[in-house]
């Protein structure tokens, strides 16, 4: 089956998130990506209903954009603080390194 | 970044003394709950849960009521614009929430014999029969293995006794005990365990013990057909050996110098409380409600198969809610998977679980020196080495300190283990709760990562995170009684 997502709703990169994390349920392929659309064909696995895998990967579809949206907003932060956390760190460490030294 | 509404006029609208509407936004995870509910997480593991409609407030930069802005304020995901104070206090809570790795490694795990006297199809270790001596560690490996434990850079240092049955080789146990006293340096503290099944024990095994301040840790899986059945001893009945030797220690020693842990068998599944029942009335505090693992003779005999993470997962939350009426009635019992948990989701604790870190506490928490010498990530890496599959062995105990724990090998399995890093998880919003198992991973996918939507560690994981969340959010006599076991 072939889903057709409007431009601008998603990324590939959140189609192919949705698509790990569903992996043991359907099997999620782009076969289609311009300006118009982006277009995906969705084969559903074993036992498992359609309608259900497809109202599941939409709903993750929705949430892993919104994660793109706040990595976008917040990863430099991110950045900072870990380098803040642990830049202290290995400076602690070379003064102590530094004091045995000379001790 | 600050978002600030435009206003008009002098005087501000009621609608503006409402909201928060000029605020920074931090790095956060999130993970939606029943109820229209959303799990805030930020990266030391702090939480708050928000509405639907707030999680998308959040991500505009829109204005959010006073009390979810208060809420997500309190866990560092919004600052009001221009104060900066989120900053230093997340990055103080980031250095402390990873300090422990600079302790490196504090368990060292001797496998003392391979040999057993029981034959546990789920046994993870692929034991040997009793008789076969070859499988002893030798007086001079352990004496190797002790030179590395020296130069481990970890104030606390705690040597576990492994096996098969570790008191088969009682007599190097007691060589090692005073090896170690010799060997480890003075501004170390050293404590020890030995696991053993506890079917054999006498005076001298005791007074030994006692004198040394050396912990006995056993196996009870329950009740005596259901612990017989799942640990045979040739015809003898093992549970009333264990639990007459269990009582013997608490009468010799003390209740605290003794302890067990049960295994989760199919069996097992619909008996948690006879389970715990058993446990309480040996006279132990707690219990930890443990599935198989994929190792060993549990693969072997197809006894990890036998059911899903999702049965463990209902074992788990029947039997706790039976401890948790417990400890409502009055008697004070505790869970120490939950503990853990609890540690991590409500006090952002470190805990000294290896299997639940990240980056994995393989090689850098806990180490293992096996009988023949050969040294592993961890007591999973050495019963996957027996399977065949070598890829967390780190080397020999006559390789240098250095050869072991800075090998590229250790290097690429920890960088491996980063959860933060790895595909679905680094998504979650679990994650700083959460750990990898890469011992899990290689040895049901044959990858150290593993693809987590197959794996059923993860489903285990995000299954009990969502019932302790639940109980931590809407049950709060329960949450009051998980929080004392943990303060």
């Amino acid at each position: 089956m072939e889903v057709e997502l409007p431009p601008g709703t998603t990324s590939p990169s959140a189609i192919q998130k949705a698509a790990y994390r569903l992996a043991p349920k359907v099997s999620i392929t782009i076969i289609g990506l311009s300006d118009a659309k982006i277009t995906v064909e969705v084969a559903t696995k074993g036992e498992f209903v359609e309608s259900e895998v497809l109202s599941e990967f939409r709903e993750f579809l929705t949430d892993y954009t919104l994660r793109e949206k706040i990595s976008e907003k917040t990863e430099g932060v991110r950045t900072l603080l870990l380098a803040q956390a642990f830049s202290s760190v290995l400076n602690s460490y070379k003064d102590e390194l530094h004091a045995q030294e000379e001790g | 970044m600050n978002y600030t509404l435009k206003k008009k006029g002098k005087f501000k609208s009621q609608g503006d003394l409402n909201a928060s509407s000029s605020y920074s936004t931090l790095p956060f995870r999130f993970e939606r709950l029943p109820g229209n509910k959303v799990l805030i997480t930020n990266d030391v593991g702090e939480y708050a849960v928000i509405l639907t409609d707030e999680l998308t407030q959040l991500v505009d930069g829109t204005a959010l009521s006073p009390s979810t802005f208060a809420a997500l304020q309190r866990i560092h995901v919004v600052s009001k614009a221009g104060d900066s104070s989120a900053y230093s206090l997340l990055s103080l809570k980031l250095r402390k929430r990873y300090a422990h790795l600079c302790e490196f490694t504090s368990l060292h795990m001797m496998v003392v014999s391979l040999r057993c006297n029981q034959s546990c199809p789920y046994c993870q270790v692929s034991r040997q029969s009793e008789d076969r001596e070859k499988f002893d560690m030798s007086l001079e490996t352990a004496q190797a293995s002790l030179e590395h434990i020296a130069r481990s850079p970890s104030k606390q240092l705690k040597i576990e006794f492994q096996g098969g049955e570790s008191l088969l080789n009682f007599e190097l146990i007691k060589e090692i005990v005073g090896l170690a006293k010799s060997t480890i340096p003075d501004d170390k503290s050293l404590s020890f365990v030995a696991a053993t099944n506890l079917t054999f024990i006498d005076d001298e095994i005791i007074d030994f013990f006692g004198e040394n301040s050396i912990h006995f840790s056993t196996s009870i899986d329950g009740p005596e057909d259901l612990h017989n059945n799942n640990r045979p001893f040739y015809g003898k009945n093992a549970h009333q050996l264990v639990t007459e030797n269990i009582r013997y220690i608490q009468e010799r020693l003390g209740s605290d110098k003794v302890s067990a842990l049960m295994t989760t068998t199919q069996r097992s599944l619909n008996r948690g409380r006879e389970i715990v029942d058993e446990y309480v009335r040996l006279g132990f505090n707690g219990i930890f409600l443990r599935s198989l693992s994929p190792y060993g003779f549990a693969v072997k005999t197809k006894t990890y198969y036998e059911y899903s993470a999702d049965e463990w997962l209902d074992f788990y939350k029947d039997t706790l809610d039976y401890i948790l009426e417990l400890n409502r009635r009055g008697h004070r019992f505790e869970e120490y998977f939950t503990q853990l948990l609890a540690e991590r989701m409500l006090n952002q604790g470190g805990t000294g679980y290896v299997d639940l870190q990240s980056p994995s506490g393989c090689g850098i928490m806990g180490v293992v020196y096996d009988y023949d010498g050969k040294v592993y990530t961890s007591d999973e890496g050495r019963m996957l080495s027996q399977m065949g599959d070598s890829a967390l062995q780190l080397g020999h105990v006559s390789d240098s300190y250095n050869d072991l724990f800075c090998s590229e090998k250790l290097y690429g399995l920890l960088s491996d283990s980063l959860a933060q890093s790895a595909p679905m998880c680094s998504d979650c919003a679990f994650v700083p709760w959460c750990g990898s198992d890469p011992s899990y991973h290689q040895s049901t996918q044959n990858d150290f990562v593993g693809h987590k939507a197959y794996s059923g560690f993860c489903r285990k994981q995000m299954g009990a995170f969502h019932h302790l969340l639940n109980i931590f959010e809407s049950r709060k006599e329960d949450r009051e009684i998980i929080e004392s076991w943990i303060n």
